[in-house]
């Protein structure tokens, strides 16, 4: 008797290879599914990584997307970056950036600018103290997901801040020398020590305000393991109204002429309405979590609460809330909108949930770290890619012909092939060797490609949406081609990719035109000098945010220089990125606005150039001329040309991100009903990937969009469990 | 090859938990790994003892720090309680410096005879202190007395609110909501007092602003309320039973010009239903909010009320609200059409 025939695999079609494709493939392709799915992801261009991609250019330059930093409470992406590298078994001795911990490390700190009075601007750092563990490690006993164990942490961190006020307090107020008695002193003593017994008593009121967080976090810690009882909630509201009041009187007065103080009570302020926040809308019970609150516009929510003007006018709240995530709706700095469940749901996790350090920087570029071990691995695992593939059409079997009771599905995947490789040649190789790590180049390797001379004559460019020439059309068919679609493109390109699917479904029309999404820009400069000569005062590798628009989160990334392949004569001393969201037009430009990409490049151009000119003063006081205007000459050109003034800006690397699938997807109030999730099954054969998608964490960034891809893993395969996609299941 | 096209089959769910009682449910609570794990009455027990004896050691040191003469616990607390003109109480916790109250047995299951202390608000202590280092002539043991008492006041009803949550709260039973309107009661007499003494000219620290915020949010009394609305609002809940607010409204409703209709048209011949109080309130500077106001009285059951709109009176939507659960018919009351009782709405 013959052995049955094993059942051929299941053929997936992944159209994208950013960080949720890539996540899709890894969990369906693991040992446990025994080869169960036939993976293959179509890549428009020569590159993984979507929004996280990153090329190598002229002596090895790192040129990125943007800015990319891991947050510590990134435990989806860590678990499979982290598994990621153990499967890759790099030699130790031998490979550079062998392991996960080779590849990232932890960044503690995160500096904030504030706008003064004078128009002059004052930066702030804030150390985060090491959490225990490391991100990606099992979270065996605790749940930290929880409203009630976030509240025993803003709780926490209120005492410890209130606390750091009182020991400053304390040292200006003489603390420990004792009030001397008034009577005992001449008048002008009298008046001296009546000044001091002031800032005394602020000083005992605020150990009795430190003590009374103190007590909310144990009554807090009570609520993890009980609902709060019948009439508590009401007391506890009570109690801190007067925490508030006390607090706001005080340390208001404390921080009139002490800026540190002021950011503080900044932070304290903004945990204090939180609290109040969650208490009031019943978000602790609440069976929609924070979304309860989606409709709401963050800082309009914490106004609602009680937070003060200058605490929503604040660095912290801008910067972290705002800045961070790209939420100014078009581009445009006065409008700064984000839906407060989800800012909440991720200032929470960021501040309370974080493991290691509240920021993990790669030591190379993103694309080299994250993408290339990705692509190594699971060309391993038998995955297929196929680069140069550009999605034209998701077409669904035709309306009707699906049986009654039967759902509708992806008939065909029309294909654009961009480019071919030469006759007689193997698959197109897409990495390059620097300093002995695979990288991504940033260019294609035109010399692999049939007519790679004229295409690089010709200046093609095959990552750009307008640019359409292509060699070949290509249609795949259900069941022929493919079995399963996991679409997990930008959502910019919904429109175009799925347009079918967006005038058919009103879902889908829905998602496309209720969730925005914003064009970035960034610049990286390489420097002759390094921070501390430039005039930085703080410390070297500093993340700072919350300066001036467009470009208001600068990082000191002079670590990645060690990476890059500069002749040792001509070799920077510091590595600069710059990135923000650029004001754009709402409408998404049309295809055939052909000279779209270059004009905002240009207008991109202009805006680092006059930011140079006008805000790095203040960042480096020593990269400025005595009348003004930013030394040119600090950049350091890769080539032979040293071109004098602006123009010198010309030589180095920047990006006005504006192809539609790699616009950033922003979190606007009342619009996460909007999202669409991977495990909906509405189409038979179709789910999708990325931080754009109904994913439980609805915000954009790396975490989401690898939550994004375990579940589209589960929609098809029912793994990984839903219980293992951390903190899916969350408030 | 073509083969025939797979199918997905549906899925466990399609969105996540968000119900915090799913976490309380399956997973451990978040705590610190380097804290022992305890059961949360000894947790509670044991940072209750932390905090009084900690509050214990600074009232000791801001005493030591305002006079020059070193004085025992004793002779403080019985100075303190003499300018208070109380009585002085004997026993054997008398040192308890700054407390004028019987100090209880730590046993029970109020070990720290919490519930009997004086919760003054912490911002009307914070007023008095003020006032004290305001005054031309600054009490030095007045001022440490008080700011002692701000610091084991705040703790001492927070800590009575962790205990009330940390599972003894039933066995107080009645006892802890006469204890709440005792300690109420307690804080009113505070306050009056406070008052007296600042019209007797304590300088002038007349400190009592409204609420923090441009609005003032006054005291939820405690009982959950669980709030459909069809249109984004905030929705103010005053109720003493658990309540279900179901405000149906078509998007987009312009709030401000609605108004919830009385319970009985004016000229009917029916007597006047009991009612809950509900109006739409355009807060100065924010958005406008939906206050319910339940009446301690009002029995529960299902109040349907109309919303109109206020220059015409035409309807637009309705106000459920659901106080408590309803009870079950009466089995005495004959019934016609199904010998079996109707099952009660229950609140989800």
């Amino acid at each position: 008797m013959r052995a049955a025939r094993p059942a051929p695999p299941i053929r997936v079609a992944i159209v994208g290879g950013g960080c949720a494709g890539i996540t899709a493939a890894f969990e369906l392709t693991r040992p446990e599914h025994q080869g169960r799915f036939a993976v293959t992801v179509y890549q428009q261009g020569w590159r993984l990584g979507g929004k996280g991609a990153s090329g190598r250019g002229e002596h090895g330059r790192i040129e990125e997307h943007g800015l990319h930093v891991w947050m510590g409470f990134y435990e989806n992406a860590f678990r499979l970056l982290r598994e990621g590298y153990a499967e890759l078994g790099r030699d130790p001795e031998a490979d550079p950036l062998a392991g996960w911990r080779d590849a990232f490390f932890p960044s503690p700190r995160i500096g904030l600018t504030e706008e003064r009075e004078d128009g002059g601007w004052d930066d702030w750092t804030a150390l985060f103290p090491p959490m225990p563990g490391l991100p990606g490690d099992p979270l065996t006993l605790e749940n930290p997901f929880s409203v009630s164990s976030y509240l025993v942490h803003a709780a926490r961190l209120l005492a410890t801040v209130i606390e750091s006020a009182r020991r400053r307090q304390g040292t200006s107020a003489g603390e420990g020398s004792g009030v001397p008695r008034p009577s005992a002193l001449a008048p002008e003593a009298i008046l001296e020590n009546l000044a001091r017994l002031v800032r005394y008593g602020h000083l005992a009121t605020l150990v009795g305000l430190a003590e009374a967080v103190r007590g909310l976090g144990v009554l807090f810690g009570a609520w993890s393991r009980r609902p709060p009882g019948r009439g508590t909630e009401a007391t506890v509201l009570r109690t801190l109204e007067n925490v508030t009041r006390s607090a706001t009187r005080l340390l208001s007065e404390l921080a009139r002429g002490d800026g540190e103080l002021r950011r503080v009570w900044g932070i304290v302020d903004l945990l204090l309405a939180v609290i109040r926040g969650v208490l009031r809308f019943g978000l602790i019970t609440d069976p929609r979590g924070f979304d309860a609150v989606d409709d709401y516009e963050f800082r309009d929510w914490l106004a609602l609460n009680g937070a003060s003007r200058a605490t929503l006018e604040s660095a912290f709240l801008r910067g972290v809330c705002y800045d961070q995530m790209f939420a100014y709706e078009d581009g445009d700095p006065e409008r700064p909108r984000t839906s407060a469940g989800q800012a909440l749901r991720t200032l929470l996790r960021l501040l309370f949930t974080y493991r290691g350090a509240l920021f993990w920087k790669m030591r190379a570029g993103m694309g080299d770290v994250v993408f290339a071990p990705f692509y190594e691995v699971l060309l391993r695992r038998g995955v297929r890619f196929e680069f140069f593939h550009r999605l034209e059409a998701l077409r669904l079997a035709p309306e009707g012909q699906p049986s009654p009771g039967e759902r509708p599905w992806v008939e065909s995947l029309e294909m654009a092939v961009q480019a071919t490789v030469r006759s007689g040649k193997p698959p197109y190789k897409p990495l390059v060797d620097v300093g002995g790590l695979p990288c991504w180049p940033a260019r294609p390797d035109y010399g692999q490609l049939a007519d790679g001379q004229r295409l690089k004559a010709e200046g093609w460019d095959p990552e750009s949406f307008w640019d359409r020439r292509e060699v070949e059309r290509k249609t795949l068919r259900v069941g022929k081609d493919f079995d399963f679609v996991v679409l997990a493109v930008g959502l910019g390109a919904i429109p175009t990719v799925a347009g079918g699917l967006v005038a058919r479904d009103r879902r889908w029309r829905r998602l496309v035109d209720n969730v925005k999404t914003v064009e970035t820009g960034a610049f990286q400069l390489w420097l002759q000098k390094n921070v501390a000569a430039l005039g930085w005062p703080g410390a070297e590798g500093i993340t700072l945010t919350g300066f001036v628009k467009p470009f208001d989160t600068w990082a000191d990334m002079t670590h990645l220089l060690r990476e890059e392949c500069w002749p040792p004569e001509r070799a920077p001393r510091s590595l600069a990125y710059f990135c923000g969201s650029l004001k754009s037009p709402p409408e998404l430009p049309g295809r055939d606005d052909l000279g779209y990409p270059a004009a905002r490049r240009k207008a991109a151009r202009q805006e680092a150039v006059g930011f140079l000119d006008h805000y790095a003063g203040h960042l480096w006081p020593r990269a400025v001329r005595p009348g003004g205007g930013f030394r040119w000459e600090l950049l350091v050109p890769p080539g032979a040309e040293r071109p004098a003034g602006p123009e010198r800006f010309d030589t180095q690397y920047w990006t006005a991100n504006v192809n539609p699938s790699d616009r950033y997807t922003l979190s606007l109030p009342g619009t996460a009903k909007d999202r669409i999730s991977p495990l909906d099954n509405t189409y038979d054969n179709l789910t999708v990937a990325g931080d754009w998608t109904a994913c439980g964490f609805v915000v954009g960034c790396v975490e989401a969009a690898v939550i994004s891809g375990r579940l589209a893993a589960h929609a098809l395969s029912g793994r990984p469990r839903l219980e293992d996609v951390v903190g899916f299941d969350h408030p | 090859m073509d083969r025939p096209r797979h199918r997905r089959r549906d899925p466990q769910r399609t969105g996540p938990i968000r119900h915090s009682g799913g976490a309380w449910a399956k997973g451990e609570p978040w705590h610190d790994p380097l804290e022992p794990e305890d059961d949360p009455v000894s947790s509670g027990v044991r940072e209750g003892y932390r905090v009084i004896e900690e509050q214990i050691r600074r009232g000791q040191r801001v005493a030591q720090g305002m006079d020059d003469e070193p004085r025992s616990r004793d002779r403080y607390g019985r100075e303190h309680r003499e300018r208070r003109g109380r009585r002085p109480r004997p026993g054997p916790e008398e040192s308890w410096p700054g407390y004028d109250y019987d100090v209880p047995p730590r046993g029970g299951s109020d070990p720290f005879h919490l519930l009997s202390m004086p919760a003054r608000h912490l911002g009307r202590l914070v007023q008095e202190i003020l006032r004290q280092i305001g005054s031309a002539r600054p009490d030095p043991l007045r001022l440490a007395g008080l700011l002692f008492q701000l610091q084991i006041e705040a703790i001492a009803e927070l800590t009575r609110l962790g205990f009330s949550t940390l599972g003894l709260g039933s066995r107080w039973g009645d006892a802890f909501q006469e204890d709440v309107y005792r300690v109420q009661h307690d804080i009113d007499e505070g306050v009056r007092e406070i008052e007296e003494e600042e019209e007797e000219g304590y300088g002038e620290w007349r400190d009592d602003e409204p609420g923090h915020g441009s609005w003032d949010w006054r005291g939820i009394p405690g009982a959950p309320a669980v709030i459909h609305a069809s249109v984004p609002i905030p929705v103010y809940v005053e109720s003493h039973e658990s309540t279900e607010i179901v405000l149906d409204l078509p998007p987009g409703s312009h709030l401000q010009s609605l108004e919830v209709e009385p319970p009985l048209a004016v000229g009917t011949a029916e007597p006047p239903a009991p009612a809950f109080e509900a109006e739409f309130v355009d807060l100065a500077d924010g958005p406008v909010i939906l206050r319910v106001e339940v009446p301690r009285d009002l029995p529960a059951g299902l109040y349907p009320r109309r919303i109109v709109t206020s220059a015409t009176g035409e309807p637009v939507g309705t106000l459920t609200v659901q106080v408590g659960t309803i009870p079950k018919p009466s089995s005495k009351t004959p019934r016609k059409v199904s010998p079996k009782p109707r099952p009660r709405a229950e609140k989800p």
